[in-house]
Formats: C-alpha cells, structure tokens, sequence
C-alpha cells in the first residue's frame, strides 16, 4: 500500500523538522547566553570602557594589572555565577512544576529559599552556624544546609502520607509559613545592623560572588544535569499524570524523590551564593516551554539556558540601571523577566 | 506468539481486596482466568468497582490478594516489570499541554525502556557489522517514532500525529491515549472506559483493533457502560455491583432482564436483533 506509507514518510520528515527546529532554538539561546555573559563582563561600575573589558577577555595583557584584576576576579566569576544561577534555579523549577503538575511552583513554592533565608539568619544575626565553617563561608553554608534539610523535612512528612503532588504542596505550604515566621521572629530580635544585612542578603546579590561560588555552582549543574537529563522521558510520562506515568513502568514515588534531591541541590547551591532570586525559578521554565513545549528532551537543556540567559541580562541591567550603583539581583531579575515573560505570553496567544 | 506459548494460564485474580487508602472498593473478588483471544468487558452502575478491579489487575491501587499471568504472581511486582505484562490506559489525557500525538506516544515507549522481545526484535537485527555503527545509532532513534506512528495509523489518526494534545478533540485524545497502551504490544491490555469520547465510527474502530488485538494472543479487558457495545462485542461480561462480581459469563447468559432490573434497577428487553446480534433495549425505571 503505497499511500500509507507516503503519508508516514510524511509525518517522519515534519517530525524531525521540528526537532530540528528545536535542535536550532537551543543552539540559538546558547549563543544569546553567551552574548548576554559578555555584556555582563563588559559592564559594572568601575570605569573601565566597555571596549577595554573586551579586549582584556581576549587579552589580559592589553590591560593594566588593576583593570586586568576586575575583568578576571571580579567581573568575570560575578557574571558566571550569574549565569550558573540562573541555570540552576531555572533547571530546578522546570523539574519542580513537572513534579508538582502544577505551573506556579518554583524551587521557592516548597519552602527551599525560605529555609535558606533562615539559615541566613540565624548565621547573619545570631551567630549560630555549622561548627568547623570559616568564617567567610558561614552564610552560605548555612543557606544551603538549611535549604537541603527542609526537602528532607518534606520528604519525611510526604511519606507519612504518600507523597502525591497536592500533598507536597500543602506541606510545603506550611514549611514557607513556618520558616518566615522564625525568620520574622530573628529580625525581631536582632540589631539594627544584623537586620539590614539580613534584608541585602534576601534581595539577592552578586557582591559575594568569586571563583569558588562560581566553581562550585559550575561543579553542582555539570553533576546535577545529567541525572535530570537521563530522566526526561519519565518526566514527560509524568506531565501527563500519575496513574499514567505508572501504567508506563515509572516508579512514580521514586522518580519524584530523586527529582527532589536534584532541585534542592541545586536550589540550595544557588541561593546559597546568591541570596533569594525566586522569579527566574519559575519564568525560566515558563519561557522554555513557550519556546519548545513539553517534551523534556528540549525542555530541561531549554530551561537552563532561559534561566541563565534570563540572569546574566538582569545583572547586565542591574548594573546599568543606576550609573554607578548595582542594584540588587533578585530586585532587578523581576523587572527584567516580568516585561519579556509578558511578551512571550501574549505573543504566544496571538500565534494559536 | 507469546515467548512462552502456553495460553493456558492467562490472567486470574483470585481473591483480591482493593481500594484507595484505607477505603476497601473490591473485597473479596476472584475474576478469571482471563484468556488470549478473549475480550472481556467489565460493566456495571456507578461505583460498582469496575475501575477498581482493572485498576487492581493493572497493580495500580493497594490490592492483597493474587492476580497471576500465565501463573506468575504480578502483586509486588516492580513497576517496570509488571509494565512488561500490562498496559493501562486511564480514562483521561490532559489536554493543556503543549506535547505532540507523536511526543505522546513516544513517552509511553520511551519512559521505561522495555528489552526487546523475541517475537519482533528478531527480525529487524540481522548482525550489523562493525563499521555500520552509525546508521545503528540513527535507526535506534527512528525505530520508536515509526513504532509510534504505527500505533497511532492502527487507531486511524496518523495525520494527528504532529498535533500538539491541547489542539486535539477529548474523542481525540481518546485514541491517543489507546495508542500509548497498545505501542508497546504487552500481553495483557487493560482500558478504562476507552470509548467513552468516541463517536459511532471510532467506537467500531477501537472495537475491531481491540479484537484484532486478542485474535493476536493478547488479554484484553475494558470498563464499558455502553450495554449494547458489550453485548455486541464482549466474549465475556462481568457484571458488577457494589464492589462484587455478580455475573461473569458471556454476553447472552451474564446481561438477563431480570439481573439488569436486579443491579441496575431499571426495565430492560434483552434480545437478539434481526441479524443475530445481542441487544439491550433500556424501557424504564423500576
């Protein structure tokens, strides 16, 4: 029967334009991201001219030592780590909403930052800290201890109760409620000063940023994306249910365990160093998925690069908005992504 | 033909209580055997359990009790492997998301990779040499896409294929949803309400894969409401009523007026049309 067959080869070629076609819009937002990294070495505060930081990328030895310092131990981790968190915050609240069935959720929704914010806290105002941390490691060591412990808390209480989406959620619901509330209770007790550290830190900020955040982030995405990335067809099964993702073999309650080791890993990792960025955790996702759907195949690698091009942008625009001052990065990522969220959205309405 | 050949076993569940939680839906219930070549149909009012019990054959709800094919123990099973046996197919296919037919199909293949059986991974393999690695690699990506496609020409909706979900019509989705069940070719088939959505022409098209499906050694078993649907092609009914089998038999012997008006509670003829089909002509309450 040739008709058949003709219409297989058919829908075989339109198939694999649109992978194709997906294939070339990751390939498209890598060369943005990169793009957006450069602007973002290129610019800051100092008063190096945007064609010098160039050149010195190219060229450290164009530029004097104290120039040549800035763009390569100042400028350049700072812009690294910018992108390494926007990737994997975004990554882990592509994974988040896959888990969850449920759009609104960012690594944030269950609690992971507002446990991170405690253990900033209780380090900042305190004093209270892991024994054995040096000094200039304490807030983010405590961040990240907090954040990884409350998935854990949450697992434990999703067990005693199976851990459905709904239910996660309503835990985590309370978890957020729980930690602001003994965040509230540090600021109340603590300093004038202590308290105005604690509110910079949550705004999020790049100020800490160096070669180690910027290492270690790097190190948590390169182990973490693999293991995301091998479950893609589980996650897809998942989008589409529960029961079904079961009657396909995915040991469901397993799957979504491991997906959320991953998210508080790379949650905790990245709001460790960089404070509380929550909007790029669930615009990241959002953006990816208006760009190459469902399929996890392209959504999770799409997912970080939106994250990370997405970031790298706001802290370019976080430097430029206020000549001379740098805003705060989770301040500036809203401004930033709610305008191009906006526009994708509507345009996306306009083409169905 | 199946790897192990003997037919004689098929699908039996023997003494099974399940539910949802602590609730008990089914207590108490043996069902079977279940054989290949069989389409057996599970009808029954609301609530009854019928969902329940498939669900229960699929190892999908907490369920005690033995449900065995071809006489190994499919309770406990890992997911994966029960997998192997048994495809489900729930009542519904969300239709928000922005995911192909194709894409669709694929993930049912592709989310828990099956080995490769006797019966249809032999042929394709002919000892590729060494130096053909590369189009080995490019065949194994297009093996599943044709699988899929396949399956979703078996259900006469190819030309959906590249539709995302959220474009498709529920009927639609419907037959995407059978097309994930049968993609993988498991042994037994199980579908809830499977042509709920479907207008008089795909219901006889799902009607003649599913017994297409059987004739090929399969178990298949469906929750129907639709009594006429059943009586026309069911080899085996079962009747359920308030989480119990009150009849397993074929269509003529388990679907009588008096068991009708006695589960469901209505007046109902039964009778055999001109051209010899079943029927169930529903006249009233009481």
């Amino acid at each position: 029967m040739p008709q058949p067959a003709e219409a297989t080869v058919a829908v075989v070629d339109a198939y694999a334009a649109l992978y194709r076609r997906r294939l070339a819009l990751l390939a498209a937002m890598l060369v943005a991201t990169a793009v957006a990294l450069t602007l973002d070495v290129a610019t800051g505060p100092s008063d190096l001219p945007v064609a010098d930081a160039l050149r010195g990328l190219l060229d450290p030895g164009a530029l004097s030592p104290a120039q040549a310092f800035i763009v390569r131990d100042v400028r350049l981790p700072a812009a690294l780590t910018a992108l390494l968190v926007g990737a994997a915050l975004s990554l882990s609240g592509a994974e988040m909403q896959t888990i969850l069935n449920n759009p609104l959720a960012s690594p944030f929704t269950l609690g992971v930052s507002a446990a991170a914010t405690l253990g900033a806290a209780l380090a900042i105002a305190l004093g209270i800290a892991i024994p054995g941390v040096p000094e200039a490691w304490l807030v983010s060591a405590n961040a990240f201890a907090f954040a990884l412990a409350s998935v854990f808390l949450l697992q434990a209480l999703g067990r005693m109760r199976g851990t459905g989406p709904e239910t996660l959620v309503l835990f985590g619901i309370a978890l957020v409620f729980a930690f602001n509330a003994l965040v509230g209770l540090i600021q109340f007790l603590s300093s004038q000063q202590a308290l105005q550290q604690l509110v910079f830190w949550s705004l999020g900020s790049l100020g800490a940023a160096n070669w180690t955040s910027a290492g270690v982030l790097a190190l948590v995405v390169t182990l973490v994306f693999p293991f995301s990335y091998a479950a893609r067809w589980k996650m897809t099964a998942l989008t589409m249910g529960d029961e079904r993702a079961r009657a396909f073999g995915v040991a469901v309650d397993r799957l979504r365990f491991a997906s959320l080791v991953r998210i508080s890993l790379l949650a905790a990792v990245a709001v460790a160093f960089a404070g509380t960025i929550g909007f790029v955790g669930l615009v990241g996702p959002h953006l990816a998925r208006l760009l190459v759907g469902e399929d996890h195949r392209f959504l999770l690698p799409a997912s970080a690069l939106a994250g990370a091009l997405v970031l790298s942008l706001a802290s370019t625009a976080s430097k430029l908005v206020v000549p001379g001052a740098v805003l705060p990065l989770g301040i500036v990522t809203s401004l930033v992504g709610v305008p191009a969220f906006l526009a994708l959205v509507v345009g996306r309405r306009e083409r169905l | 033909m199946s790897s192990g050949g003997v037919s004689s076993g098929g699908l039996v569940a023997e003494r099974i209580t399940a539910g949802y939680g602590r609730r008990d839906v089914l207590s108490d219930v043996s069902l079977g055997p279940l054989s290949s070549g069989e389409v057996t149909m599970l009808v029954g009012p609301n609530a009854a359990g019928k969902s329940t019990l498939l669900r229960a054959l699929a190892g999908l709800v907490r369920v005690s009790g033995s449900v065995r094919l071809d006489g190994q123990e499919l309770v406990g099973l890992p997911p994966r492997r029960r997998a192997r046996h048994v495809a489900f197919m729930p009542q519904s296919l969300p239709g928000s998301l922005d995911l192909t037919a194709l894409e669709a199909v694929l993930s049912a293949l592709l989310a828990v990779p099956q080995p490769p059986r006797s019966e249809s991974g032999g042929s394709t393999d002919d000892g590729g040499s060494e130096g053909s690695a590369g189009s080995d690699r490019s065949s194994a990506r297009r093996e599943p896409t044709e699988r899929a496609l396949t399956a979703l020409a078996r259900l006469g909706i190819q030309s959906l294929a590249m539709e995302p979900l959220g474009r498709l019509s529920g009927g639609q989705r419907q037959l995407v949803s059978l097309a994930q069940s049968i993609v993988r070719g498991p042994r037994v088939l199980l579908l809830d309400e499977p042509t709920s959505a479907l207008d008089l022409r795909y219901q006889v098209v799902v009607m003649r894969l599913l017994r297409a499906e059987a004739e090929a050694g399969r178990i298949v078993a469906l929750v129907v409401h639709d009594l006429t649907l059943a009586a026309r092609w069911a080899d085996r009914i079962a009747l359920l009523r308030d989480g119990r089998i009150v009849a397993a038999a074929t269509p003529e012997e388990a679907l009588t007026s008096d068991r009708l008006r006695e589960v469901y509670g209505v007046r109902t003829r039964v009778e055999r049309c001109s051209r010899g089909t079943l029927q169930v002509i529903v006249d009233g309450e009481g």
